[in-house]
């Protein structure tokens, strides 16, 4: 006997035993069984659209689509991106708030407001005024610390020479030779606005 | 166009597998009560979501459902297996008896009338079922499976290696060692077929 012969001989004894040498208490487990699956089948039938105006009926369910999933994810990572990007540019409206803090004349108060709002107040000309104006005075600081110690320099020279000449501790001339300078030094230390200014009035007084 | 199974397409091929599967089952699992439940999960998986399948599909997917329920209860039992090891010597013995008393079932006593036949010739073919049925829980699993699917449920080489997820040429394999096996067991206890 060969192996498939073997084979059915023996599939024909278990087809014996199943059908025939079952426990009757087995067999109505079974139909029971049987009877509660069943009791769940619920075929779906659903209406698909196949194309072309057809439609065909057919219990296809809602496969896991994994093209659903990658435009899930790339989603999510346009949602991220856009989150970041809005978040680095508030960062950088909060570090153009502490220039202009520092270039205009708003007050702590003001700024530690939470009403307050970068945008109503600071367009981009004013902002470009108020740099120009911080750039003329700090010009015009120079100015004043040069002045101060080129007349530092003249002071001292003065009171060695004072000090030679009358060889008296003379504190006092030196006072005075700084209260001598000083109006000169504001006559000198006249801001280029209104020098300007003049300038440009003695130019129109002499057209006229 | 395939034809979709009906309710009643499906409940008669419920009735011609139900046997056949449970028999796997226990060969299987060596457990009438388990496989009694596993041959049920299997069925209520078909009608739940395969009911509206064609009915020539019906035998190969539930073949495949009611493999792949008995390997979830091979690895859901050994899971389990080590953490009973592990808390075994916590747990009180002596229920054997409450729970044998349990079990009992009246239905279980009563005996599926035979046809009339000579005693003796009735005797020696309910000794040999017996030796095979006890020859198959004993065959390796897999072997075992691909024997069942071949001979018992004729299922196609292709068919087979479906549902067994391997190759044909496997298939071959297992058949051929299980019928090697179980002829060398018969020859053994001196039965000859």
């Amino acid at each position: 006997m060969n192996e498939q012969e073997l084979g059915k001989e023996i599939a024909k004894l278990l087809d014996f035993s199943a059908n025939e040498a079952l426990k009757q208490s087995t067999l109505y487990r079974l139909q029971s069984a049987r009877r509660a699956a069943l009791e769940n089948c619920q075929p779906t039938l659903e209406i698909i659209n196949s194309g072309n105006g057809a439609s065909v009926y057919g219990g296809h369910e809602q496969q896991f689509n994994v093209s659903k999933l990658i435009l899930v994810l790339i989603a999510l990572f346009a949602f991220a991106l856009v989150s970041a990007s809005y978040w680095q540019f508030l960062g950088k409206n909060r570090s153009a708030m502490d220039t202009t803090l520092l270039v205009d004349d708003i007050s702590k108060e003001t700024y530690s407001n939470d009403d307050y709002d970068l945008d109503n107040d600071l367009t981009l000309d004013t902002y470009i005024d108020n740099v120009r104006k911080l750039v003329d005075d700090f010009s015009t600081d120079d100015i004043r610390i040069d002045d101060e110690v080129e007349l530092e320099d003249s002071i001292s020279t003065d009171a060695h020479l004072e000090d030679n000449e009358s060889d008296l501790g003379n504190d006092s001339s030196i006072e005075d030779a700084r209260i001598d300078d000083e109006p000169v030094l504001e006559k000198e230390s006249v801001p280029t606005e209104v020098r300007i200014d003049n300038e440009l009035e003695e130019w129109l007084g002499s057209n006229k | 166009l395939a034809i979709l199974a009906t309710q009643e397409e499906l409940s008669d091929f419920l009735i011609e597998v139900e046997r056949r599967a449970y028999k796997q089952a226990v060969f299987a699992i060596h457990d009438e009560h388990l496989a009694l439940d596993i041959v049920q999960d299997s069925m209520t998986k078909l009608t739940v979501k395969y009911a509206s399948k064609p009915v020539e599909e019906l035998p190969l997917l539930f073949q495949r459902i009611l493999q792949n329920t008995i390997r979830d209860y091979y690895r859901r039992q050994k899971t389990r297996s080590l953490w009973t090891t592990l808390f075994s010597a916590f747990t009180p013995g002596g229920d054997n008896q409450d729970n044998n008393q349990e079990d009992f079932d009246i239905l279980e006593t009563l005996q599926i009338k035979q046809e009339s036949k000579e005693p003796e010739a009735q005797f020696e073919k309910a000794q040999l079922i017996e030796l095979i049925e006890k020859a198959m829980k004993i065959l390796p699993a897999r072997q075992r499976e691909a024997f069942l699917l071949r001979y018992w449920e004729e299922m196609s080489l292709a068919e087979t290696a479906v549902i067994m997820n391997c190759s044909e040429g496997s298939v071959k394999t297992h058949c051929s060692r299980a019928v090697h096996t179980l002829a060398s067991i018969l020859k053994e206890k001196g039965v000859k077929l």
